[in-house]
C-alpha cells in the first residue's frame, strides 16, 4: 500500500506498508512523529484512498471504525446521548436497537448515568474520552483504530481507559489498532507490534522480539516500555531474567520470580 | 528573600456551578523558587494557573504579583508583564502565520525599540532551536515544536514568572527529553516557575510541591515525601515516576527508587 499527501509537495506519506491481522486481534503501532502513523491509520479507516495497493477486510460484520486523536473536538450534539446515538441512528438502526446500544456503550466505558443527559462539552477531559470512546463503541465495529487514546488523560484516567478496552474485546471479540507514544500503555492492551518509520514498515514483530532491537528503537527516539528495559538491563547485568515477554503479566512474572529467588537467596545466606 | 507572589486565601466557583474550582489556597513564591503543582484530571491545577496569572479573576481571596492584585483590571497590565502562562495546548496559544512573526507578537506589544525587538526574536529563536523553522507556519509544526515555540513565546517576554501547563503532555519520547531539558536549563538561570502536571517524575527536581485534590491543597512538602507515601499519592491521582511503581509492587518498602538505574542497582548488586 502506498499513499501520497498532496500539498505545498508531494510527500509520499506510506511506502509499500503490507500487513494482516487476524479477526480480534490487538495490535500496537508505533513510530516517531511525522512517520506515518496517523495516515495509515486513516487510510485503514476508509478516510483517504491508498494511491497504491489495497485494503481489504473480510469475515465478521460491522465497520472499521477510527477515534481520532483529541476526539472530543469533533462534538457537536446537545446531550452526551445523543453525541452517542448519532453513529447508530444513521446505520438506519430502529430506534430500540439505537437506544440499547448508547446505553450499552456508555456502561462499558463507565460513564455515571447522571452525566448521560449533560452537554458534552461540560464534561472534564477523562470524561470527554470516554464519551468519544462509547460513540464509536456504539457502531458495534469489527475492528477499532485508536490514534493515541492517553491524550490528556492522567494516570487513573489511562488504567480505566486500559481495563474498559480489555473488558470490551474480552465481551465482543473486537480487534484493536492502536497508535501511541507511550509504550507501557500499549504494552498493556497488546502483544504484536507494527513498527512504522519514514511511512515505511520497518518491523512487524511482538514486544518480546522488540527487545532484542534496543539500538535500532534508540535511533528512531523510541522507548521499550518500563518493565522490558528493566528486564533487558537486568539480564544484560548478568541476572538470571529472561528479558523476551510478550505481555505485560509475563513480564510481571518473571520479574516477581526472579525477585522472590534473590528474597530467597538471601534469606539462605 | 521576601515573597514576589502570593495567594491569599484564593477560592473560584465557576458561574452557575455548584461546586468550587479552587477553594482557599494559600502560596508564598520566592524568587528563583520551581514550584509543582500535582493532581488528577478535574483537581483544580488548570484553574489555579488561570487564577495565578489573572485570566481568571478569584471570587474570594487575593493574588498578588510584586504588589499587584489580579483583582484590579488597571493592575492586569502589570501582572501580565510579570506572569507568563503557557498553555496545555499550545494550538489554542498560536495567533501568527510563521514561527518568527509569532515570536515577535508579543514583544512587539511592549514598548521597545525595533532593534530590541529583532534581537529578543533572535535570542527565542536560537534558544529554543527554531532558528531553521522560522518562515513555516506554528500549526504546521511537529507536537515537540509547537511545545518549543509556545515556551518561546512567553520567555521572550521575560516574565518574572513563568506557568507550565502539562508541558510534557502529547510529546514522543525524544521531545519530552529535549522540553526537559530546556526547563531544567530555565530553572538553573533563576526562572521562577510553576510546573502544573500530574506526573511526580516531572516534579521530583521542585523545591517543593503542591497537591491539589477537589479544589483544595491537600499536601505540601518537597517532592521526595510524596515517594514515601505512594498508596497516598495514587489515591490523589498522581502517576508515580515507573520504577517507584515496580519497586512498591515488588514490595521493596522503605526504598525511595525513582529510576531504572537505582532499581537495576537495587535488585542486582
Amino acid at each position: 500500500m502506498v499513499y501520497s499527501r498532496d500539498g505545498e509537495a508531494k510527500i509520499q506519506a506510506l511506502n509499500g506498508v503490507s500487513f494482516r491481522v487476524r479477526s480480534g486481534e490487538a495490535v500496537a503501532l508505533i513510530g516517531p512523529v511525522g512517520s506515518g502513523k496517523s495516515t495509515l491509520l486513516r487510510v485503514l479507516a476508509g478516510l483517504v484512498k491508498p494511491t497504491s495497493g489495497r485494503v481489504t477486510v473480510e469475515g465478521r460484520k460491522g465497520p472499521v471504525v477510527l477515534a481520532i486523536q483529541e476526539p472530543q473536538r469533533g462534538f457537536f450534539a446537545a446531550t452526551v446521548r445523543e453525541e452517542v446515538a448519532f453513529g447508530p441512528e444513521n446505520l438506519d438502526l430502529d430506534p430500540a436497537e439505537v437506544a440499547a446500544r448508547v446505553t450499552w456503550a456508555l456502561t462499558a466505558v463507565g460513564l455515571k448515568e447522571e452525566r448521560w443527559t449533560v452537554s458534552p462539552f461540560q464534561l472534564s477531559g477523562g470524561e470527554q474520552r470516554r464519551v468519544a470512546l462509547a460513540a464509536s463503541l456504539a457502531m458495534k465495529p469489527r475492528f477499532l483504530l485508536l490514534d493515541e487514546p492517553t491524550i490528556g488523560l492522567d494516570g487513573p484516567g489511562q488504567a480505566a481507559l486500559v481495563e474498559t478496552l480489555r473488558k470490551i474485546k474480552a465481551e465482543t471479540g473486537l480487534g484493536l489498532l492502536v497508535a501511541s507514544h507511550d509504550p507501557d500503555f500499549l504494552f498493556s492492551l497488546t502483544r504484536r507490534v507494527l513498527v512504522l518509520n519514514d511511512g515505511k514498515l520497518t518491523a512487524d514483530t511482538t514486544w518480546g522480539g522488540l527487545t532484542h532491537q534496543g539500538p535500532a528503537l534508540e535511533a528512531l527516539s523510541l522507548e521499550l516500555p518500563f518493565l522490558l528495559s528493566l528486564l533487558c538491563r537486568l539480564q544484560a547485568a548478568g541476572a538470571p531474567v529472561e528479558a523476551a515477554q510478550e505481555t505485560i503479566e509475563e513480564a510481571w512474572a518473571e520479574l516477581s520470580r526472579f525477585y522472590l529467588g534473590r528474597k530467597q537467596e538471601g534469606g539462605d545466606r | 528573600m521576601a515573597p514576589f507572589f502570593v495567594l491569599d486565601q484564593v477560592s473560584y466557583c465557576y458561574p452557575g456551578s455548584s461546586t468550587t474550582g479552587v477553594c482557599q489556597v494559600n502560596l508564598e513564591l520566592e524568587p528563583g523558587t520551581f514550584l509543582a503543582v500535582l493532581g488528577a484530571n478535574g483537581s483544580g491545577k488548570s484553574t489555579l494557573a488561570r487564577l495565578c496569572c489573572g485570566l481568571l479573576k478569584p471570587t474570594a481571596g487575593r493574588v498578588l504579583v510584586e504588589g499587584y492584585s489580579t483583582a484590579n483590571d488597571d493592575e492586569l497590565k502589570e501582572i501580565y508583564r510579570r506572569v507568563g502562562l503557557v498553555f496545555q495546548h499550545p494550538d489554542n496559544q498560536f495567533v501568527a502565520g510563521t514561527v518568527e512573526r509569532e515570536i515577535a507578537f508579543g514583544v512587539e506589544n511592549r514598548t521597545l525599540s525595533p532593534a530590541v525587538i529583532r534581537r529578543t526574536v533572535d535570542e527565542g529563536l536560537v534558544r529554543f532551536g527554531l532558528e531553521p523553522r522560522k518562515n513555516v507556519s506554528p500549526h504546521s509544526l511537529s507536537g515537540g515544536e509547537k511545545r518549543l515555540l509556545s515556551l518561546a513565546d512567553i520567555w521572550v517576554l521575560k516574565p518574572k514568572l513563568i506557568l507550565v501547563d502539562e508541558p510534557l503532555a502529547m510529546l514522543d519520547p525524544g521531545a519530552k527529553k529535549r522540553i526537559t531539558r530546556l526547563l531544567a536549563d530555565l530553572r538553573y538561570s533563576g526562572q521562577s516557575m510553576i510546573w502544573f502536571t500530574h506526573g511526580l517524575l516531572e516534579a521530583l527536581t521542585a523545591d517543593r510541591v503542591l497537591v491539589m485534590a477537589g479544589g483544595r491543597v491537600v499536601w505540601s512538602g518537597p517532592p521526595a515525601g510524596l515517594l514515601t507515601m505512594a498508596e497516598q499519592a495514587r489515591a490523589w491521582g498522581i502517576t508515580l515516576p515507573p520504577a517507584t511503581e515496580a519497586a512498591y509492587r515488588l514490595g521493596l518498602k522503605a526504598t525511595a527508587v525513582t529510576n531504572l538505574d537505582e532499581l537495576v542497582s537495587v535488585l542486582w548488586r
